[in-house]
């Protein structure tokens, strides 16, 4: 398990999970851009981003959060068990967190569904009739850009998880090694941190109109 | 965290509790009309709850060798030892301020959509120079990988 350029499990753990911060970082930057946009178009189209927002289904958009905050519990539970060598529940924990983030999915695909039905799908089938449509649709490229290159994390992540259980199942983690089970935490948890800040940024723009 | 560490399960559970309870206020807030401050306080929200999941869920919290991320500045060393991973505060800092700030200003600029727009893109460049990365020369690099005990180096 231990690497030759390392000198113990802790160094390389310690390498590892710095490496995993780093590449965060730059996953960070890379939603930034995204957030950075959103900010400006928001600031100026203030009026056409809520009327846009207002089509979002609030309540499946909710849904989805406890839904992901859910998976996230599981991601540290499963972590956990790893830690204690607990293998049964170590695998039983990424399978929920695995269905948890499939049920996601599901329901950020039949929201997706509702906004193509509601002709809300800038590209490929937009039509709004009320004011300002060019407004609209920069709301809905941003809204799908966002969280469609969240759902590919999600749906990397679930694969991230699928072969640490596989792994787990086969008994490869052990309380002095199981890496590969806190840097995916890591992941998951990140990816739970990008949806915290787009629901409330997509979802609650002026709902109290 | 080191190894043989680990964190009680129930704080797992208290810090979900946390973060499902910080979720309601962000929904019944959202009811509210409290003009500007609708914004503020969802994103002072949110951003509790990715320091909550960071510092719990990813065990920033317990961990010696990373507290970096968090820190303004890394390393027992009196050498400025920049990487890009010290600017992630201060980015994620910047993407707030700008929702703030451009909240604010087209609140107050009586919005006037052209000035705000022009505003934006000089912004967004000022902004991504401060959060540019600094890398090292490959020397600074090598030294920072080498043979420095652990990542004392940041």
């Amino acid at each position: 398990v231990l690497a030759h350029h390392f000198r113990d499990l802790e160094q390389q753990r310690d390498a590892s999970t710095l490496g995993m911060w780093i590449f965060l970082a730059t996953e960070v930057m890379f939603f930034g851009v995204l957030f950075m946009g959103y900010t400006a178009y928001r600031a100026v189209y203030y009026e056409s981003f809520a009327a846009a927002s207002h089509h979002l289904k609030l309540l499946l958009g909710g849904i989805n959060t406890v839904v992901l905050l859910s998976s996230s519990l599981s991601m540290a539970l499963a972590v956990h068990a790893a830690q204690l060598g607990r293998s049964r529940a170590l695998v039983g924990f990424l399978l929920v967190t695995m269905l948890l983030g499939a049920v996601f999915l599901g329901i950020k695909a039949v929201e997706y569904y509702a906004e193509y039905e509601k002709l809300l799908v800038p590209g490929l089938n937009f039509a709004y009739s009320g004011p300002n449509p060019g407004q609209v649709e920069i709301f809905f490229l941003l809204y799908f850009f966002m969280t469609g290159l969240h759902a590919f994390h999600l749906v990397v992540g679930i694969g991230l998880v699928g072969s640490i259980a596989l792994l787990a199942w086969r008994g490869r983690y052990t309380p002095a090694y199981h890496t590969p089970v806190e840097l995916t935490g890591l992941y998951w948890h990140f990816v739970d941190v990008i949806w915290v800040f787009l629901f409330p940024l997509l979802y609650l723009i002026d709902v109290h109109r | 965290m080191t190894t043989g560490q680990t964190v009680s399960p129930k704080i797992y559970v208290l810090v979900f509790g946390a973060l499902l309870g910080l979720l309601l206020i962000t929904l019944g807030v959202a009811f509210v009309d409290l003009g500007l401050l609708n914004m503020v306080v969802a994103l002072a929200i949110a951003t509790t709850k990715a320091l909550l999941i960071a510092l719990y869920f990813m065990h920033l919290r317990y961990s010696d060798r990373v507290t970096w991320v968090v820190a303004a500045r890394g390393g027992r060393g009196g050498r400025e030892r920049c990487c890009l991973t010290h600017r992630i505060p201060l980015y994620i800092l910047n993407i707030l301020l700008s929702e703030f700030s451009y909240g604010a200003k087209y609140f107050w600029a009586g919005r006037s959509p052209r000035g705000m727009a022009a505003r934006a893109l000089v912004e967004c460049t000022l902004w991504e120079e401060q959060a540019g990365i600094e890398f090292h020369g490959s020397e600074g690099r090598m030294e920072a990988f080498g043979s420095h005990r652990r990542f004392s180096f940041l």
